[in-house]
């Protein structure tokens, strides 16, 4: 953890009120993000990662979803107090957010110029020119070429991996403190994907943004993430730096992650499969939540484990963590 | 699965030529386009019980190319020989009654499964439409195609909707098997799937073919998982295969400057991890 962190989240929790009752998809979820890092929050589809994204600047819909405790801080100040003008100026200013499908999040009637250049007449108060050639400046900024004219065509007339640019460009125009971006490459070829990395990568160096790297791939945060944070069913259960992360993962869901994953240039005949599902976040499960579909598991683990310190830096949701790196290796069925 | 390799003499599945181009299309809104060439000249070998891989990027026609081997998408030429029959010959009394032989698994089950129907109902429909089995009898095929994909026999009278990604995409393989084929186009099968499930649906396709004796044409964008399932890859790009061997071969030593950017573009868990950020050059805000 950073001495100073730029963003912290503490004890966020999240309900989620909906016919059937109400359910917590986020639960207690801390962590860090500190200037010119990048913080990989990694889980699988229904763990949270999404949803905690969207409530640091309060983007998630409410009714049905409620920030039910906890706090993010920006600096100093908490973004969940802040008053509806407050935490305008801060989205897309302070702390901005690129999402997975560019397509749908850029406006498919206005140019990609347009679309940059508004933000900066709104947070930056520049006028029209002055906002429309800084538009221009940014698209030339995240490589985009022949800026000046592109500026003028449409989303749909660029590629997808354009596309991601023209996002990174409107992002990044107000220079903001922390980037969150939601599976920023998921959509795109891997070719793509690389460029789209290192350009995020380089521009972390330029401005010492704090980046938060959203992902479903392992791989995709070993490569861009300083640090990683794993989710499963609404809850942190495990935080680590990138290196101890892989080389020694302390929650018996993250080895499992490791596992199952088709690693290139590491065939094998079957691949270890964590069984069973994840429990539906308004399912209240004794003690831990992995515990059902966990080989590690013994009788302590109908008690909730904490995040336990682990190492320096690295904490894990699991009684067991001693034998999980020990043995460091998904055990197998069959 | 590397090591008893089938035999590749007698291909169950040959593709010479293929090619699929698209007519120029001129609309009220559109200006007139140039015809597109999807699928530029496609030679392709599927030995019985052989995964070949057929791995590129989006766009460049590995969909195409499935979808025109089951005439799903009209070839424009080219030969696609099934087991000695000419494909491309059969008429569409024969063609339906050909699809027996080969289907196709979808890589959303979600838009591929009617929503409508019940597990049970998607997966009579096939046997009734091919009148496979006696009519009393399809219940208790029903449930032993179930079994067949790991999931409860009582699922019959579920939706899809009720169902997660990975259960979705075993109904959909279920209902591929429904009619006993000997080949299938699997399409980008585990691309909407999360991590731990695509393994138990890769270890599931992996099962069933030393079960059945099938023979994959699995597509994908994912090398890794392409080069976990495949006894031979093609590489495919901008319409063309531009390297095509045994998947060591293409993994381990490509030799084309293509395979080898796609190889190189994959990202791998990298133990070393980023250097730490220098704290404190943040100076410009």
């Amino acid at each position: 953890m950073s001495d100073s962190p730029l963003l912290r989240v503490s004890n966020l929790t999240v309900a989620l009120h909906l016919e059937g009752g109400t359910s917590l998809p986020v639960r207690d979820v801390s962590f860090d993000v500190g200037a010119s890092e990048t913080v990989g929050l990694v889980g699988e589809s229904g763990c949270g990662k999404s949803m905690t994204a969207l409530s640091i600047l309060r983007l998630i819909p409410k009714p049905p979803a409620e920030i039910v405790a906890g706090s993010v801080n920006l600096s100093d100040v908490d973004l969940l107090k802040l008053d509806s003008n407050g935490i305008r100026r801060v989205r897309g200013n302070r702390v901005a957010m690129i999402f997975q499908e560019p397509m749908t999040s850029l406006n498919p009637v206005y140019s990609c110029g347009e679309q940059i250049a508004e933000v900066l007449r709104l947070h930056s108060g520049l006028d029209r020119r002055r906002a429309w050639a800084r538009a221009v400046e940014m698209l030339d900024r995240v490589q985009i070429p022949n800026a000046a004219e592109r500026a003028r065509e449409y989303p749909h007339q660029l590629s997808g991996g354009m596309r991601q640019r023209v996002m990174i460009a409107m992002a990044i125009a107000c220079n903001p403190e922390v980037l969150i971006a939601d599976e920023p490459t998921t959509a795109l070829d891997v070719t793509i994907q690389r460029e789209i990395l290192a350009l995020l990568d380089e521009l972390q160096a330029q401005l010492g943004m704090g980046i938060l790297h959203i992902t479903h791939d392992l791989a995709v945060v070993s490569e861009s993430a300083h640090r990683i944070v794993v989710m499963y069913a609404g809850q942190v259960v495990e935080e680590a730096s990138v290196d101890q992360l892989f080389s020694a993962a302390a929650h018996p869901y993250s080895l499992g992650l490791l596992a199952s994953r088709p690693e290139l240039g590491a065939r094998r005949s079957r691949l270890p499969v964590i069984e069973g599902r994840v429990p539906e976040p308004s399912q209240e499960v004794e003690g831990c939540r992995f515990r059902e579909r966990c080989p590690f598991a013994v009788d302590r683990c109908t008690e909730e484990p904490p995040l336990l310190e682990v190492s320096n830096g690295h904490r894990a949701r699991c009684w067991e963590f001693e034998r999980v790196q020990r043995e460091g290796e998904w055990p197998r069925v069959q | 699965m590397s090591s008893d390799r089938p035999d590749r003499n007698a291909p169950l599945l040959q593709v010479r030529g293929l090619k699929k181009v698209y007519a120029p299309t001129s609309g009220f809104f559109s200006r007139k386009s140039t015809p597109v060439v999807a699928v530029d000249g496609v030679d392709l070998d599927v030995a019985p019980g052989e995964t070949l891989g057929l791995v590129g990027e989006s766009g460049c026609g590995k969909t195409t190319t499935g979808r025109c081997i089951l005439r799903l998408i009209e070839p424009t030429a080219g030969s696609i020989t099934f087991d000695g029959v000419d494909v491309r010959a059969l008429g569409s009394r024969d063609l339906r009654a050909f699809r027996r032989r080969m289907q196709i698994v979808f890589q959303d089950p979600y838009g591929s499964l009617n929503p409508r129907l019940t597990v049970g109902s998607a997966l009579h429909e096939p046997l009734a439409v091919h009148k496979i089995g006696d009519p009393s009898d399809r219940p208790d095929r029903v449930a032993e195609l179930l079994r067949k994909v790991g999931l409860p026999t009582d699922y019959t009278h579920r939706y899809p909707h009720e169902l997660s990604g990975g259960q979705r995409q075993r109904v959909g393989i279920a209902r591929a098997l429904a009619v006993g084929p000997r080949f299938i186009v699997a399409d980008e099968p585990v691309s909407a799937l999360d991590v731990s499930i695509q393994a138990q649906v890769l270890n599931l396709l992996n099962d069933l073919q030393e079960a059945l004796g099938l023979s994959y044409l699995f597509i994908a964008h994912d090398l890794g998982v392409v080069e976990h399932v495949s006894h031979r890859i093609a590489v495919m790009y901008e319409g063309k295969i531009v390297e095509t061997g045994p998947t060591e071969q293409v993994v381990g030593d490509p030799r084309h400057a293509y395979t080898r950017a796609l190889l190189a573009a994959v990202p791998r868990i990298r133990t070393g991890g980023r250097p730490k950020p220098v704290s404190g050059d943040s100076a410009n805000r």
